[in-house]
């Protein structure tokens, strides 16, 4: 999978790198979409579109409205309803002080999580295996051999 | 054109309906509202019915945004059989039989409690002891009957033990009822 283009592990032809990815989704787009809303509130429509526009984040798009009461209700969005120069009027949704916490400790949760799986994914973490514990003196291999 | 784009919303909405009966009213009039607004916005910049299918494709099946809209729901808890006959039995002889039959009607209930996964054995060895307490009082009330020329608060005395040889079957039936069903 490292080998990849990166269009090709988002967009995966083997579906158990699409089951895995499914997976990883999942959990992080909460995060992701809390994220998008750091930089102030947003209309449901255009957080469900720059999630869209990013590669291999969502699936489909409709399950992005479902996510996102679910963030109301865990008290870590708000929304309010705005004016639209066209059309009805638009929902829209903003961090609450706990929403900016979790956005805090998501970031730095990740940022160490990306590592410890990138240095595994790559390899890096195993490069020198632990030796398996060897009998240091043949008096050892007597006594557990008692 | 833009009434055959407008169609497709509308068969979406429609079949988005259908698939969430199940959801809690709140919750089914948010998502319906949510999803009727982004395609409101979307359908509006399709020229083509080509345009407005990849809306809907890109939006997903109704089925997969209705079941995330209910994965945060508690999962109904399995449905508990009612009481069976042999339960209701051995209640009934506990607490109606314990009237009419002291100690020994209760008693048939309690051999019926074990019969039923319905209590564990500590359930029924703790009915036992309240039907001790009125095993005891009997015992209590024959060596009374045993005094002779017994003073007259004796009479009192028999009246509380004959009240509790006949209160403890109702009272054993009684703990028997309220406790929860075994696992």
């Amino acid at each position: 999978m490292y080998d990849m283009e990166p269009d090709e592990a988002m967009n995966p032809t083997d579906p158990a790198v699409g089951e895995a990815l499914d997976r990883l989704r999942r959990g992080a787009l909460e995060s992701c979409v809390l994220c998008i809303l750091r930089v102030g509130p947003a209309y449901s429509h255009d957080i469900v579109r720059t999630l869209a526009g990013i590669p291999g984040l969502v699936t489909s798009e409709g399950t992005v409205y479902p996510l996102l009461s679910r963030l109301r209700r865990a008290g870590l969005v708000q929304t309010h309803w705005q004016e639209s120069p066209s059309g009805p009027p638009r929902r829209y949704y903003m961090l609450t002080d706990e929403g900016a916490r979790a956005v805090a400790s998501f970031t730095r949760a990740w940022a160490s999580f990306r590592h410890a799986v990138d240095s595994v994914v790559s390899g890096a973490a195993l490069g020198s295996p632990r030796p398996a514990p060897t009998p240091q003196h043949p008096l050892d291999t007597t006594m557990e051999t008692r | 054109m833009m009434t055959d784009v407008t169609r497709w919303g509308q068969a979406y909405l429609a079949e988005l309906d259908r698939a969430s009966l199940a959801l809690p009213a709140d919750r089914r009039a948010e998502l319906r509202e949510q999803i009727g607004s982004h395609l409101d916005a979307e359908l509006a910049a399709c020229a083509s019915d080509a345009d407005a299918q990849a809306v809907l494709a890109r939006l997903g099946d109704p089925a997969d945004l209705v079941a995330e809209a209910a994965a945060d729901l508690p999962v109904p808890a399995p449905a508990r059989p009612g009481p069976s006959v042999v339960e209701v039995i051995a209640l009934l002889l506990m607490g109606l039989g314990g009237v009419g039959l002291p100690l020994i009607a209760p008693a048939m209930g309690v051999l019926l409690m074990r019969t039923t996964p319905r209590w564990t054995a500590a359930q029924v060895r703790r009915t036992w002891l309240i039907l001790g307490v009125g095993l005891l009082a009997l015992l209590a009330g024959f060596a009374l009957a045993a005094i002779p020329n017994a003073p007259n608060i004796a009479i009192a005395v028999a009246l509380v033990l004959i009240f509790i040889i006949v209160a403890v079957g109702p009272m054993a039936a009684m703990y028997a009822a309220t406790r929860p069903r075994a696992a």
